[in-house]
């Protein structure tokens, strides 16, 4: 029996091109976030802790990382019998390649997946976003209001309305109209990207969808705007809490700054909605009577003889001493050199900043502290 | 390929001297530096050595190892072939170590296994030993039974061959011995053979002992030789988030794990897995267990904390650095008089 009341399509092939050297050999859902996590991990603790125990990632942009990281999906309790966790990189069939076009069609070209579990609803997702959500009670809603398509939407101020997919409801949440980025917005519920459909009606729009040559396959523009001008029945789902999607480096330092008090209600300590990530067989921090180290999240396997503020250290990052650390994201395996002075930066990940090195952002220019960044430095030094 | 060598771990050996520590677990199950238990130390070795057929012999308060381990999965031990096999005895009677009546009852692991040599080492021992060396050698000395020794202190660490530990165990009521060491200090007519290792070996039989090896730890010279890049120590998966250091707290030499919140001032201390530490808390020179929650101004110095203690505020306790002050799990201290 291999019959699921719903399954979820993660669509995890986004380069996130905005993030630039973030995303430079990653997808953007492998990009490391709050001190421990990948992206992703948000998404596939969310179905875990939803009871979804079938999820298709759909994969496209240097995938190595992220398949390696997802792995049998042993992390997330995704590794069952029946179900689990695939990946669905693009494929060839009968002659041809088919590269994922958009966010519709890669779903499209996986309708053998889909149908594979006879699912009576198929949840759409991203695997770049940042929140805590209860899919089951979404589909609850769903169910409930016998809906074809329920779209998961935020409440955003009325003056930003216009850079987002806007949904226009009646009092009950029946969508009567989408607005892709409206200029003069008309409600201030945008969609997440967050989409349960039911599975044959889903099936039909992307097969059509598909063979349409004039469209560009991708669910906000394409699929979302014909299911409520065919008059199915879409509900907007409200939702009230954190919900992040990260496009910029702006954006994703905002992101991990907001772990910090006060700054937002993403509470990873919660016992009762646990963020599943990789976990890497390292010691405990150490934390030495050189350093002082105030406002910070840190990792396993850390070393620190400097002054950290408001900063976050990823997992085995050594900071030495006579360091200021200030406004910061150090990623993994980062070593920070005696002397140096960091504010307002990303470190990424495996990088030695050498001793002495200054480097100061501000909070409206956050500075990507890349290999290519460092080697840019010394040259200028040089 | 490696089919030399087969581990068993004795989890059996029973210390009086551990208080409250042990009163509802075996050692192997102690918690140990921020997010391990010292039966993560044998495991991680015999890891690291690529050994795939351990057994774990156990006696007493076996709950709790027992769900630390789970089917050996973290450690390459759920495996199709061979793996972890768990062998735990009901028993409230104190052993002095494992005995061969108790590997008598599970001789069939023995007689079906496949390697010439078995390593017996224990989870009172914290190292980070090679197992692959000691074997060697032990093969090179040409000997019957090899014992391990650190400072001329026997480490209750063994190899010898699979059919010779057969025999023993086989024949125990004939030969009037019990255990190995029996063997090796009453038997005649075996070659025993002396190694030696030295260097971080921390040997954890009392409070004494488990409080010591802590605060010697928190020399990083002395850490960084138990926790190497390469030969990872292996535990059970843990989903704490970052720990969090809020403003104003203040932490000096010490070793913190995950999922810890603290506000307060942490001194030449260990604290593990998610404990919250109030504002103006003083921790010194303490172990701290998983899940306490230590109450706003209180002061706690030479103290053990077992795990999910609970400190109210502004309690004050102090211990001796011979004598530190022990609470066992779940204790709740609203006031504390000595």
């Amino acid at each position: 029996m291999n019959k699921k009341e719903m399954i979820a399509m993660l669509l995890a092939g986004g380069k996130g091109t905005r993030l630039v050297d973030l995303t430079k050999e990653i997808a953007k859902p492998a990009v490391y976030f709050g001190g421990k996590y990948r992206i992703i991990d948000f998404s596939l603790s969310n179905c875990t802790n939803s009871g979804i125990d079938t999820v298709g990632v759909l994969t496209q942009y240097e995938p190595l990382v992220l398949n390696s990281y997802i792995g049998n999906g042993r992390a997330w309790d995704l590794d069952v019998i029946n179900g689990g966790v695939t990946v669905l990189p693009p494929y060839s069939s009968g002659k041809e390649v088919q590269w994922y076009s958009g966010t519709a069609s890669a779903v499209a070209l996986n309708i053998k997946f889909i149908d594979f579990y006879e699912p009576t609803y198929v949840l759409v997702l991203s695997g770049d976003h940042i929140y805590k959500m209860d899919y089951s009670k979404m589909l609850d809603y769903h169910i409930k209001n016998n809906a074809d398509l329920t779209i998961s939407v935020i409440e955003v101020p009325i003056s930003e309305a216009s850079r987002f997919g806007i949904m226009n409801t009646f009092e009950n949440n029946f969508i009567y109209e989408f607005e892709e980025k409206p200029k003069n917005p008309k409600n201030n519920l945008a969609s997440m990207g967050i989409y349960i459909f039911n599975w044959p009606i889903l099936k039909q729009f992307l097969i059509e969808d598909l063979n349409n040559p004039n469209s560009s396959h991708d669910f906000g523009k394409n699929i979302i705007p014909k299911s409520v001008e065919s008059g199915l029945r879409c509900f907007a789902y409200p939702f009230k809490g954190y919900w992040k999607d990260v496009g910029t480096v702006k954006s994703f330092w905002d992101a991990n700054m907001d772990l910090f008090d006060g700054n937002s209600d993403l509470n990873l300590y919660d016992h009762s909605w646990p963020i599943y990530s990789v976990s890497q067989h390292l010691p405990p921090h150490y934390i030495d009577e050189s350093s002082h180290i105030e406002e910070a999240l840190v990792n396993k396997g850390c070393m620190v003889y400097g002054y950290v503020k408001k900063s976050l250290l990823f997992y085995q990052v050594f900071i030495d001493r006579d360091t200021i650390v200030k406004h910061s994201v150090i990623m993994p395996n980062a070593k920070i050199e005696k002397g140096v002075e960091l504010e307002y930066t990303i470190v990424q990940e495996g990088l030695v900043v050498p001793q002495n090195t200054v480097i100061k952002g501000a909070r409206d220019n956050i500075i990507l502290v890349s290999k290519m960044y460092l080697e840019n430095l010394k040259q200028v030094e040089g | 390929m490696n089919r030399k060598f087969l581990g068993i771990i004795d989890d059996t050996i029973n210390f009086t001297d551990f208080g409250d520590l042990t009163d509802y677990r075996t050692v192997g199950a102690l918690p140990f530096l921020g997010h391990y238990r010292l039966i993560d130390f044998p495991m991680s070795c015999f890891q690291h050595a690529n050994v795939r057929n351990v057994a774990i012999f156990s006696s007493g308060k076996f709950r709790s190892l027992q769900d630390h381990i789970s089917n050996g999965e973290v450690w390459d031990l759920n495996r199709r072939r061979d793996g972890l096999f768990f062998f735990p005895k009901m028993s409230e009677e104190p052993t002095m170590m494992l005995s061969f009546y108790h590997i008598n009852d599970h001789i069939e692991y023995l007689l079906r296994s496949k390697e010439d040599l078995v390593l017996i080492t224990n989870t009172y021992v914290v190292s980070l030993l090679d197992y692959h060396h000691l074997v060697k050698e032990h093969t090179k000395k040409n000997v019957d039974i090899s014992e391990v020794y650190y400072q001329n202190e026997r480490l209750n660490i063994f190899i010898l061959s699979r059919k010779l530990l057969i025999e023993f165990v086989l024949e125990s009521i004939k030969f009037g011995y019990n255990n190995m060491i029996q063997v090796i200090d009453l038997s005649q007519g075996f070659k025993i053979g002396k190694i030696n290792v030295d260097k971080g070996i921390y040997m954890i039989k009392s409070v004494n002992d488990y409080y010591h090896a802590h605060m010697r730890l928190l020399d990083m010279s002395l850490f960084n030789r138990l926790f190497v890049r390469n030969k990872p120590i292996i535990t059970k998966i843990h989903d704490a988030p970052s720990t969090y250091y809020k403003k104003n707290a203040k932490t000096m030499n010490s070793i913190l794990s995950n999922g810890i919140i603290s506000e307060g001032l942490v001194e030449n201390s260990i604290v593990f897995e998610s404990v919250m530490i109030g504002k103006n808390a003083h921790i010194k020179n303490c172990i701290i267990n998983e899940k306490c929650i230590i109450g706003a101004n209180s002061q706690l110095e030479h103290v053990i904390l077992d795990k999910e203690c609970i400190i109210a505020p502004n309690v004050c306790i102090k211990g001796e650095s011979d004598h530190p002050i022990v609470f066992s799990k779940h204790m709740k201290i609203a006031k504390y008089n000595l």
